[in-house]
Protein backbone atom coordinates (compact mmCIF):
# COMPACT_ATOMS: atom_id res chain seq x y z
CA UNK A 1 0.00 0.00 0.00
CA UNK A 2 1.18 3.20 -0.95
CA UNK A 3 1.84 5.72 2.14
CA UNK A 4 -0.96 8.05 2.22
CA UNK A 5 -1.43 11.40 3.99
CA UNK A 6 -1.79 10.67 7.93
CA UNK A 7 -3.62 12.94 10.61
CA UNK A 8 -2.75 12.86 14.21
CA UNK A 9 -4.80 14.28 16.35
CA UNK A 10 -3.88 16.08 19.59
CA UNK A 11 -5.92 16.36 22.97
CA UNK A 12 -8.36 19.09 21.72
CA UNK A 13 -8.81 18.06 18.43
CA UNK A 14 -10.06 14.24 19.58
CA UNK A 15 -12.43 16.04 21.80
CA UNK A 16 -13.57 18.47 19.92
CA UNK A 17 -14.63 15.60 17.39
CA UNK A 18 -16.53 14.27 19.81
CA UNK A 19 -18.09 17.55 20.71
CA UNK A 20 -21.10 18.47 18.21
CA UNK A 21 -21.63 21.55 20.66
CA UNK A 22 -17.83 22.79 20.23
CA UNK A 23 -16.95 26.29 18.26
CA UNK A 24 -14.16 24.19 16.68
CA UNK A 25 -16.44 21.40 15.57
CA UNK A 26 -17.08 21.87 11.90
CA UNK A 27 -13.98 22.60 11.91
CA UNK A 28 -12.09 19.38 12.54
CA UNK A 29 -14.90 17.42 10.39
CA UNK A 30 -13.53 19.64 7.55
CA UNK A 31 -10.18 17.37 7.88
CA UNK A 32 -11.72 14.37 8.14
CA UNK A 33 -14.23 14.70 5.49
CA UNK A 34 -10.90 15.76 3.53
CA UNK A 35 -9.44 13.01 4.83
CA UNK A 36 -12.28 10.23 3.66
CA UNK A 37 -12.46 11.85 -0.10
CA UNK A 38 -8.84 11.71 -0.59
CA UNK A 39 -8.94 8.29 1.09
CA UNK A 40 -11.76 7.10 -1.19
CA UNK A 41 -10.26 8.04 -3.89
CA UNK A 42 -7.11 6.44 -3.47
CA UNK A 43 -8.04 3.26 -2.64
CA UNK A 44 -6.26 3.18 0.94
CA UNK A 45 -7.77 3.79 4.32
CA UNK A 46 -8.37 7.21 6.39
CA UNK A 47 -5.76 7.24 8.17
CA UNK A 48 -6.53 9.36 11.19
CA UNK A 49 -4.70 8.39 14.41
CA UNK A 50 -4.96 9.10 17.93
CA UNK A 51 -1.74 7.93 20.79
CA UNK A 52 -3.48 6.33 23.56
CA UNK A 53 -2.38 8.99 25.68
CA UNK A 54 -4.02 11.58 24.19
CA UNK A 55 -7.08 9.83 24.69
CA UNK A 56 -6.20 9.32 28.48
CA UNK A 57 -5.00 13.04 28.82
CA UNK A 58 -8.06 13.90 26.85
CA UNK A 59 -10.41 11.82 28.91
CA UNK A 60 -11.61 10.07 26.07
CA UNK A 61 -13.21 6.42 26.62
CA UNK A 62 -14.00 4.59 23.75
CA UNK A 63 -16.52 2.25 26.02
CA UNK A 64 -18.50 5.57 26.79
CA UNK A 65 -21.35 6.53 24.08
CA UNK A 66 -20.16 9.74 24.28
CA UNK A 67 -17.09 9.24 22.17
CA UNK A 68 -18.92 6.76 19.50
CA UNK A 69 -17.97 9.59 17.63
CA UNK A 70 -14.16 8.30 17.15
CA UNK A 71 -15.47 5.01 16.17
CA UNK A 72 -17.78 6.53 13.17
CA UNK A 73 -15.01 8.75 12.50
CA UNK A 74 -12.86 6.07 12.09
CA UNK A 75 -9.98 7.41 14.42
CA UNK A 76 -8.01 4.68 14.95
CA UNK A 77 -5.96 4.34 18.31
CA UNK A 78 -2.18 3.98 18.46
CA UNK A 79 -1.15 1.96 21.40
CA UNK A 80 2.02 3.42 23.55
CA UNK A 81 4.24 0.04 23.75
CA UNK A 82 7.33 -0.02 25.27
CA UNK A 83 9.37 0.66 22.37
CA UNK A 84 6.98 3.72 21.70
CA UNK A 85 7.34 4.96 25.07
CA UNK A 86 11.40 4.65 24.53
CA UNK A 87 11.70 7.11 21.36
CA UNK A 88 9.04 9.15 23.43
CA UNK A 89 11.28 9.27 26.48
CA UNK A 90 14.01 9.91 23.70
CA UNK A 91 11.84 12.94 22.37
CA UNK A 92 11.61 14.51 25.89
CA UNK A 93 15.10 14.56 27.10
CA UNK A 94 15.75 16.16 23.94
CA UNK A 95 13.36 18.81 23.66
CA UNK A 96 11.16 18.86 26.63
CA UNK A 97 7.58 19.01 27.01
CA UNK A 98 4.84 16.95 28.47
CA UNK A 99 4.99 13.38 28.16
CA UNK A 100 1.13 13.16 25.81
CA UNK A 101 2.85 15.70 23.18
CA UNK A 102 6.19 13.57 22.98
CA UNK A 103 3.77 10.78 22.10
CA UNK A 104 2.17 12.69 19.59
CA UNK A 105 5.15 13.61 18.10
CA UNK A 106 6.64 10.27 18.41
CA UNK A 107 3.46 8.55 16.46
CA UNK A 108 4.17 11.64 13.80
CA UNK A 109 7.32 10.87 13.48
CA UNK A 110 6.78 7.15 12.90
CA UNK A 111 4.07 7.58 10.01
CA UNK A 112 5.87 7.00 6.58
CA UNK A 113 4.17 9.15 4.76
CA UNK A 114 3.06 13.21 4.83
CA UNK A 115 1.32 14.08 8.39
CA UNK A 116 -0.04 16.93 9.34
CA UNK A 117 -1.11 17.19 13.58
CA UNK A 118 -4.20 19.00 14.52
CA UNK A 119 -3.60 20.00 17.98
CA UNK A 120 -4.31 23.93 19.99
CA UNK A 121 -1.14 23.50 21.79
CA UNK A 122 1.83 24.77 19.25
CA UNK A 123 4.27 25.04 22.38
CA UNK A 124 6.42 22.44 22.53
CA UNK A 125 5.19 20.17 19.88
CA UNK A 126 7.92 21.67 17.02
CA UNK A 127 10.53 21.07 19.03
CA UNK A 128 9.77 17.35 19.91
CA UNK A 129 8.88 17.11 15.91
CA UNK A 130 12.37 18.63 15.09
CA UNK A 131 14.43 16.46 18.15
CA UNK A 132 12.46 13.32 16.42
CA UNK A 133 13.61 14.88 12.41
CA UNK A 134 10.01 14.67 11.64
CA UNK A 135 8.72 17.15 9.13
CA UNK A 136 4.99 16.58 9.95
CA UNK A 137 3.00 19.97 9.87
CA UNK A 138 1.90 21.21 12.95
CA UNK A 139 -1.88 22.69 12.31
CA UNK A 140 -3.33 24.70 15.14
CA UNK A 141 -7.39 24.29 15.24
CA UNK B 1 -31.65 -4.97 9.19
CA UNK B 2 -27.49 -3.74 9.03
CA UNK B 3 -26.78 -0.62 10.68
CA UNK B 4 -23.47 1.65 10.90
CA UNK B 5 -23.05 0.86 14.72
CA UNK B 6 -22.93 -2.72 13.88
CA UNK B 7 -20.75 -1.97 10.62
CA UNK B 8 -18.63 -0.17 13.14
CA UNK B 9 -18.27 -2.80 15.93
CA UNK B 10 -17.41 -5.52 13.32
CA UNK B 11 -14.47 -2.93 12.27
CA UNK B 12 -13.03 -2.42 15.51
CA UNK B 13 -13.13 -6.31 16.20
CA UNK B 14 -9.19 -6.53 16.58
CA UNK B 15 -9.83 -9.87 18.62
CA UNK B 16 -11.59 -12.03 15.89
CA UNK B 17 -10.07 -15.09 14.33
CA UNK B 18 -9.58 -15.60 10.60
CA UNK B 19 -11.47 -18.07 8.65
CA UNK B 20 -11.42 -19.63 5.38
CA UNK B 21 -14.08 -18.28 2.65
CA UNK B 22 -14.53 -18.83 -0.63
CA UNK B 23 -14.69 -15.54 -3.03
CA UNK B 24 -15.79 -16.41 -7.03
CA UNK B 25 -13.06 -13.80 -8.18
CA UNK B 26 -12.69 -13.17 -12.04
CA UNK B 27 -9.24 -15.32 -13.51
CA UNK B 28 -7.86 -12.63 -14.87
CA UNK B 29 -7.72 -10.41 -11.36
CA UNK B 30 -6.30 -12.95 -10.04
CA UNK B 31 -3.88 -13.67 -12.42
CA UNK B 32 -3.32 -9.26 -11.64
CA UNK B 33 -3.15 -9.61 -7.27
CA UNK B 34 -0.66 -12.12 -7.87
CA UNK B 35 1.52 -10.19 -10.01
CA UNK B 36 0.62 -7.10 -7.70
CA UNK B 37 2.20 -8.98 -4.94
CA UNK B 38 5.26 -9.92 -6.94
CA UNK B 39 5.67 -5.93 -7.65
CA UNK B 40 5.36 -5.35 -4.25
CA UNK B 41 1.98 -4.20 -3.30
CA UNK B 42 1.70 -6.45 -0.23
CA UNK B 43 3.95 -9.58 1.47
CA UNK B 44 1.05 -12.23 0.16
CA UNK B 45 -2.11 -12.27 -2.03
CA UNK B 46 -4.52 -12.66 1.31
CA UNK B 47 -2.88 -9.43 2.93
CA UNK B 48 -3.39 -7.71 -0.59
CA UNK B 49 -7.29 -8.49 -0.31
CA UNK B 50 -7.48 -7.97 3.21
CA UNK B 51 -5.92 -4.76 3.50
CA UNK B 52 -7.50 -3.62 0.03
CA UNK B 53 -11.23 -4.77 1.78
CA UNK B 54 -10.49 -3.26 5.49
CA UNK B 55 -9.46 0.41 4.05
CA UNK B 56 -12.63 0.39 1.41
CA UNK B 57 -15.08 -0.44 4.22
CA UNK B 58 -13.31 1.82 6.28
CA UNK B 59 -14.17 4.97 3.87
CA UNK B 60 -17.38 3.81 3.24
CA UNK B 61 -18.02 3.64 6.95
CA UNK B 62 -16.87 6.99 7.49
CA UNK B 63 -18.73 8.33 4.93
CA UNK B 64 -22.08 6.85 5.78
CA UNK B 65 -21.13 8.37 9.17
CA UNK B 66 -19.85 11.83 8.28
CA UNK B 67 -23.52 11.83 6.16
CA UNK B 68 -25.72 10.45 9.29
CA UNK B 69 -23.84 13.13 11.35
CA UNK B 70 -24.82 16.17 9.16
CA UNK B 71 -28.43 14.53 9.15
CA UNK B 72 -28.59 15.29 12.87
CA UNK B 73 -26.82 18.19 12.84
CA UNK B 74 -26.75 20.18 9.75
CA UNK B 75 -24.70 22.70 10.81
CA UNK B 76 -21.61 20.56 11.71
CA UNK B 77 -21.60 19.90 7.82
CA UNK B 78 -18.42 21.93 6.77
CA UNK B 79 -19.22 23.80 3.02
CA UNK B 80 -16.80 22.72 0.19
CA UNK B 81 -14.33 25.45 0.67
CA UNK B 82 -13.65 24.87 4.11
CA UNK B 83 -12.98 20.76 3.10
CA UNK B 84 -10.63 22.44 0.50
CA UNK B 85 -8.85 24.61 3.05
CA UNK B 86 -8.20 21.46 5.07
CA UNK B 87 -6.57 19.78 1.96
CA UNK B 88 -5.06 23.16 1.33
CA UNK B 89 -3.40 22.88 4.65
CA UNK B 90 -2.65 19.24 5.09
CA UNK B 91 -1.17 19.46 1.20
CA UNK B 92 1.19 22.36 2.35
CA UNK B 93 -0.23 24.60 -0.60
CA UNK B 94 -0.31 28.33 -0.70
CA UNK B 95 -3.71 28.13 -0.57
CA UNK B 96 -4.25 27.45 3.29
CA UNK B 97 -3.49 31.24 3.51
CA UNK B 98 -5.92 32.25 0.37
CA UNK B 99 -9.42 31.23 1.85
CA UNK B 100 -10.78 33.84 -0.37
CA UNK B 101 -10.01 32.45 -3.15
CA UNK B 102 -11.31 29.00 -1.86
CA UNK B 103 -14.19 30.42 -1.01
CA UNK B 104 -14.67 32.19 -4.82
CA UNK B 105 -12.79 28.84 -6.44
CA UNK B 106 -16.28 26.91 -4.89
CA UNK B 107 -19.43 29.99 -5.66
CA UNK B 108 -17.62 29.63 -9.31
CA UNK B 109 -17.10 25.50 -9.82
CA UNK B 110 -20.64 24.95 -8.04
CA UNK B 111 -21.96 27.02 -11.00
CA UNK B 112 -20.48 24.64 -13.36
CA UNK B 113 -20.63 21.52 -11.33
CA UNK B 114 -22.94 21.13 -8.82
CA UNK B 115 -21.39 17.91 -7.73
CA UNK B 116 -17.93 19.18 -7.05
CA UNK B 117 -15.83 18.04 -4.70
CA UNK B 118 -13.23 19.73 -2.34
CA UNK B 119 -10.58 18.41 -4.29
CA UNK B 120 -12.37 19.98 -7.64
CA UNK B 121 -12.17 23.30 -5.58
CA UNK B 122 -9.27 23.43 -5.00
CA UNK B 123 -7.92 22.94 -8.48
CA UNK B 124 -10.19 25.72 -9.28
CA UNK B 125 -8.64 27.91 -6.71
CA UNK B 126 -4.95 26.76 -7.89
CA UNK B 127 -5.77 27.96 -11.28
CA UNK B 128 -7.26 31.72 -9.95
CA UNK B 129 -3.67 32.11 -7.70
CA UNK B 130 -1.84 30.92 -10.95
CA UNK B 131 -3.73 33.47 -12.61
CA UNK B 132 -3.50 36.11 -10.41
CA UNK B 133 0.71 35.93 -10.02
CA UNK B 134 1.62 37.28 -13.07
CA UNK B 135 -0.60 40.65 -12.73
CA UNK B 136 0.90 40.53 -9.20
CA UNK B 137 4.39 41.22 -10.32
CA UNK B 138 3.71 43.37 -12.64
Amino acid sequence: MPADHTLVLDNEAAQVLTRVDHPKHRLVLAYVEGRAGRAGRRRVGPSILVPTAVRVEAVLDRRSSSTAALGRMRVRDVALDAERADRAVELRVRAGGSAVDACVAELAASEPGPVTVLTADLTDLPALLAAAGSDALVHRV
Amino acid sequence: MATLDDLIHALDDSASASTTTSVRQPVALRRALHLAVEMGMAPSANDATNQSLRAALDVFALTRSLEEHYAAHPAARPALHEVAHALAVMDRSPLAERPDLLERAEREVLAHRPDADADDVLLWALSLLQHQAPAATK
